[in-house]
């Protein structure tokens, strides 16, 4: 395993008096937009505390954690959250870290830049200036240097993402092979769950130490409640710290010049509201790049869990709105997308050294929203575009059609109590009476767009600078500011947005200090 | 604040409802299940207050189908493994959301805390976790 470097962290589970500490400058959230700005801000000479929600599992213990523990420790409501589905609406678990590190943690590693067009379109169409390809070159180079993006060699791939490829190949479809922040990966197939091996660059191997390095001190277990405001500027956070069981109870509180949020598409929102920096648009506009899988058997030995998790996609299907991508989750995992109960669900299961696993997600237009309710998390409501329930569809059909071309024996479509496909014209069969939507089973890793970013104060929530229009001082450095979904996995574009964002900070501190004072 | 504790009547549901969902000729075998149930409170633990009444709703909902579907006028834990692979298996393919979510919540992580058996993960023809063929062969 590679060495860890330390971190500098203050659990907030062992806190037994009240805490009170300052900054020139608070981030909450550790994951990929906080870490970054965290050490760009550091490294410019301020003084930053981070504090997280989550737990600080040891990058050591993920080797030891089953996929079901890391659940527990590192994934928001321990993996069991979901968009509550209005209209004709699919079936969507919505997945975020909840750690120290974030949902870095968490991803495949899969590094995609924002595509040029989408790029193009918030430029030119949303009249945000500097977020041009050339404009943002600059902050996608500093971080896929400091997270180590590489090629995933071919001989990585596994048997499944061969296939994967073959199938593709036969339709006449092209496959490129992705960008991961890894390096030295082993291909354990369990990138999702914490790297056995440190050989995933999250956060918590690259920013984070050397944020530490640098002096920065992170705060787990540090549930902030509300941002302080006075005069019309934010003047630090406060909260109460979490105890074993994941309840709040010694309060804490950080005085600081900025303010930076960056906990993410779900939580952003709720602080912006609970702080008075609520406009129309807070919590809006969600999209999640809802993903499906296939799962093709075959008559041969697959055994997909042997290679990279993740290792070439295709962008063939780009302008209609639908990325293609290879990936093989865990067995333990995959088990619960077998069809059947009982003695038929055994039996599916057994087919799991034979099976193959065909991705794809959508680029999808919105219709997601967040809101306080109950307690401290939020209600996620997701109600799906027309314009995208056929693109789901057709995502669908792309890669089952992809696991027959490539000798598949049989495929199980992601549709609860649908028995698996045995040939192309069962298929056919299925394309032409699609079942309900909310038969199909989704994932969503990328919810963005919550505190979109804007040219004018009545389009969204924070300025181009990240900057809130309505709170001085107060950052937004995460995926909720992405006006558009981007449709590609999202860590590099926040990452590449917070790192713009910390610069601009750090270009403009001497105002913002002056402006606190 | 101590552990999240299931109730002695939801332990029973929740081992009913693991018994039929894993069913298969030789088992699954009593420490199975009783890990099963251990698992899944402990995962319950760090989950939301609110999430966690859902879900705990969601198997009142599984407990009382029986008289719902109007298929018999025991509650689930009551009935014969037979019948409740069935009953499941109607949730399963069923159109209406109501009857799907709960099967599709209980599934997938009774799926996966059950799935992750050492023994069970062997029987599926799964290796274990540790060196990897490909990356041998590159590293060589």
């Amino acid at each position: 395993m590679a060495e860890a470097r330390a971190l500098n962290v203050l659990r907030g589970r062992s806190q037994r008096q009240r805490l009170e500490l300052s900054a020139d400058v608070v981030v909450v959230g550790s994951g990929a937009g906080g870490a970054v700005v965290a050490r760009d801000l550091a490294r410019d000479g301020r003084t930053v505390i981070v504090v997280e929600e989550g737990d600080w599992v040891r990058s050591a213990e993920y080797g030891k954690l089953t996929p079901v523990e890391t659940m527990r420790r590192c994934w928001r409501e321990a993996g069991l959250s979901a968009a509550v589905a209005l209209g004709e609406t699919p079936f969507i678990s919505v997945l975020q870290g909840r750690c120290v590190g974030g949902s870095s943690v968490l991803t495949g590693g899969v590094c995609f830049r924002i595509p040029d067009e989408v790029l193009h379109h918030w430029s030119r169409d949303l009249g945000l200036t500097t977020l041009t390809p050339e404009g943002i070159d600059p902050n996608f180079r500093a971080v896929e240097e400091e997270i180590h993006v590489e090629t995933v060699r071919e001989g990585m791939r596994s048997r499944s993402t061969e296939l994967f490829v073959e199938g593709a190949a036969k339709l006449g479809i092209s496959m490129r092979p992705v960008r991961r922040n890894t390096q030295g990966c082993h291909g354990e197939s369990r990138c999702n769950f914490g790297c056995p091996h440190g050989a995933k660059m999250s956060v918590d191997f690259s920013y984070l130490p050397d944020a530490s390095d640098r002096g920065v001190l992170i705060v787990s277990d540090a549930l902030v409640e509300r941002i302080d405001v006075t005069g019309g500027a934010a003047r630090g956070v406060r909260g109460r710290l979490l105890d074993d069981e994941s309840e709040p109870g010694t309060p804490f509180e950080v005085h600081a010049k900025v303010v930076v949020l960056a906990c993410g598409s779900l939580h952003t929102p709720l602080l912006l509201r609970s702080s008075g920096a609520g406009s129309w648009h807070v919590g809006r506009h969600m999209t999640l790049h809802p993903a499906v899988r296939v799962t093709a058997i075959f008559d041969d030995v697959v055994e997909g869990w042997d290679g990279s998790m993740q290792s070439v996609y295709s962008d063939q299907f780009a302008s209609d709105g639908i990325t293609l991508i290879s990936v093989f989750p865990p067995p333990s995992i995959l088990s619960a997308a077998f069809p059947g109960i009982g003695p038929t669900h055994r039996s599916n299961v057994h087919k799991m050294p034979r099976a193959a696993v065909f991705g794809a997600m959508i680029h999808d237009e919105g219709g997601g929203r967040v809101r306080r309710w109950l307690g401290r998390e939020p209600l996620v409501t997701y109600r799906m575009a027309p314009e995208d329930r056929p693109r789901l569809l057709r995502a669908m059909e792309i890669v089952a059609r992809m696991g027959f071309a490539a000798g598949a024996r049989e495929v199980a479509m992601p549709i609860f109590g649908l028995d698996s496909l045995r040939s192309e014209r069962e298929l056919d069969a299925f394309v032409a009476r699609p079942p309900e939507m909310h038969r199909i089973e989704c994932t969503a890793y990328h919810p963005l767009g919550t505190a979109r970013m804007s040219a004018d104060p009545r389009a969204g929530v924070v300025r181009e600078t990240g900057e809130t229009w309505q709170v001085d001082n107060l950052f937004v450095a995460d995926g909720s500011v992405l006006p558009t979904s981007i449709g590609v996995n999202s860590q590099l574009g926040i990452m590449a947005m917070a790192d713009k964002i910390a610069h601009g900070i750090a270009r403009d501190w001497r105002r913002l200090a002056r402006r606190a004072a | 604040m101590a552990r999240f504790v299931l109730r002695p009547r939801q332990r029973v549901v929740l081992r009913a409802l693991g018994d039929a969902l894993f069913a298969h000729e030789r088992g699954p075998r009593p420490e199975q299940l009783d890990a099963l149930v251990d698992g899944y409170e402990r995962h319950l633990t760090p989950v939301s207050a609110t999430l966690r009444f859902g879900l705990l709703a969601m198997l009142d909902l599984i407990r009382w189908l029986p008289l719902l579907l109007l298929v018999g006028f025991r509650p689930f834990e009551d009935l014969p493994r037979e019948r409740r692979v069935r009953i499941l298996e109607r949730m399963e393919c069923s159109r209406v959301a109501m009857l799907l979510v709960p099967l599709v919540a209980y599934k997938s992580f009774l799926a996966f805390i059950f799935f992750e058996d050492p023994d069970e993960l062997r029987a599926m023809g799964y290796p274990g976790d540790g060196a990897r063929k490909r990356w041998l062969k590159l590293a060589r």
